[in-house]
């Protein structure tokens, strides 16, 4: 049965996309079949992170939600090849993206007529048997509209990215509630961005205490990836940072 | 346009030691209040949840109160108040009649990147909650009729865990 793993922050920035796409591809390293699908229409981006070009993309989500495509026709095989040092992967892991369209016509189109928010619904469950997958991500539009509830009443895992900042710390605690209320079981915290010299400890309690729900992991305020700056998946490029350290750890968490 | 950094500190008196201070570069707009989503939060009872707005005029700014409460100058309350640029420096005013004083900093020391500097750390908690709002935001989200047709299509939506055996 696969799992639907819904990436969420109240907030924007926050490292939704970065973050979702290393952890799909840390997953397909350990031999899973991950899909990825960029439910952010508005303001779409993961597929920047994955290096794909919009001309190579044939069919978008948006397709699929005008009904001019299978779902399973938009996904396009993301998998990063081996960084140095990481050896050629035996295992048949891979990451299969289903981009939004970043074409500003088609933007424009889901802003003026909106769709169908249902058709997702049908859509993920699709994917995951067309595409034979073991998680299915989903990387959504900051802050709470029709789309994100959605992801998260269907999440079987809620991640959610704050960080280390009182107006996150806010926002999360409201998509917690309303987590909760979807009755979502498994709801993890990661807080990102966490600048040195902080109280790694005192802010996990923090956390920990104010949502009742356990942090997956703590990830540094890192150069290295603001300066790789979305243009790659920063695990696979640098597999012995410790940032895809922290990452990895994360990662092990989510499949045991 | 480009308005200058302003900087401001929080008292406990006029002349008192700072006790927190925040930085701005280029805002058009500082908020303050006790709620946690300001720019200058201030947690204390005085202190309404939205109180004073301070807005780039020109090269001055103008202060807007939002609270009933106001602003205190001396012994005079303000609703609002628009400062010269030669007015700013050393500026002070208080929150409401009881509340902690604000002084205006003009040549505050460039923010780091967030707009929040020196927290005290070990007399503030790093993060803070506003246990009203939350409430009320998720009360409002969830009488939606989104939210709630969601949640009563909960079963459907997920079929594999409507097999549990454990009803809520
Ligand atoms: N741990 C980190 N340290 C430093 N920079 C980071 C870190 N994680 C992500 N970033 C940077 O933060 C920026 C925003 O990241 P990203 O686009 O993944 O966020 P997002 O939550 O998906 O944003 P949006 O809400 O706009 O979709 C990117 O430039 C990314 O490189
Ligand atoms: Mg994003």
């Amino acid at each position: 049965m696969a799992k639907i793993v819904s990436v969420h922050s109240f907030r924007g920035g926050t490292g939704k996309s970065n973050t979702t796409a290393n952890l799909a591809t840390l997953i397909a390293r350990a031999g899973k079949r991950v899909g990825v699908i960029d439910t952010d229409i508005h303001s779409p981006g993961i597929h920047v992170v994955f290096g794909l070009r919009e001309e190579a993309m044939e069919f978008t989500l948006n397709d699929f939600l005008w009904g001019r495509c299978r779902i399973e026709q938009a996904a396009h095989d993301v998998t990063p090849p081996a960084g140095p040092g990481e050896g050629p992967s035996e295992a048949p892991g891979a990451v299969l993206l289903i981009p939004s369209s970043a074409r500003a016509g088609e933007i424009a189109r889901v802003l003026s007529e909106g769709y169908d928010v249902g058709l997702l619904t049908d859509g993920f469950r699709a994917l995951i048997r067309e595409l034979g997958l073991d998680y299915l991500f989903i990387d959504t539009h900051p802050g709470v509209n029709e789309e994100t509830l959605l992801s998260i009443a269907l999440s079987d895992t809620l991640l959610l990215i704050m960080r280390p900042d009182s107006q996150d710390f806010q926002g999360t605690a409201v998509t917690v509630e309303l987590a909760r209320r979807l009755e979502v079981d498994d709801l993890r915290v990661l807080v990102n961005k966490v600048p040195p010299g902080m109280d790694v400890e005192l802010l996990r309690g923090q956390v920990e205490a104010g949502f009742k729900a356990p942090v997956i992991g703590m990830l540094p305020l890192d150069h290295d990836i603001a300066r790789l700056g979305s243009a790659g998946v920063f695990a696979a490029r640098y597999p012995g940072h410790p940032l895809t350290q922290g990452l990895r750890q994360v990662a092990s968490r989510l499949l045991s | 346009m480009e308005n200058p950094r302003l900087g401001l500190v929080l008292l406990d008196s006029p002349d008192g030691a700072p006790r927190q201070h925040w930085s701005f570069d280029a805002r058009p707009v500082i908020r303050i209040g006790r709620s946690t989503d300001n720019d200058v939060v201030v947690a204390d009872q005085h202190v309404s949840r939205d109180h004073v707005f301070l807005t780039a005029d020109g090269d001055g700014w103008l202060l807007t109160v939002v609270s009933p409460q106001g602003i205190y100058c001396g012994p005079r309350k303000f609703l609002s108040l628009r400062l010269d640029p030669r007015a700013l420096e050393g500026f002070v005013f208080r929150l409401g009649a009881k509340g902690p004083f604000l002084r205006l900093d003009a040549q505050a020391e460039p923010a780091c990147g967030e707009s929040t500097l020196a927290h005290d750390r070990d007399q503030h908690p790093l993060l803070v909650l506003d246990a009203d709002r939350l409430r009320d935001e998720v009360e409002e989200i969830s009488r939606g009729d989104y939210f709630r047709s969601l949640k009563e299509s909960l079963g459907r939506l997920r079929p594999s865990r409507s097999e549990d055996p454990a009803e809520p």
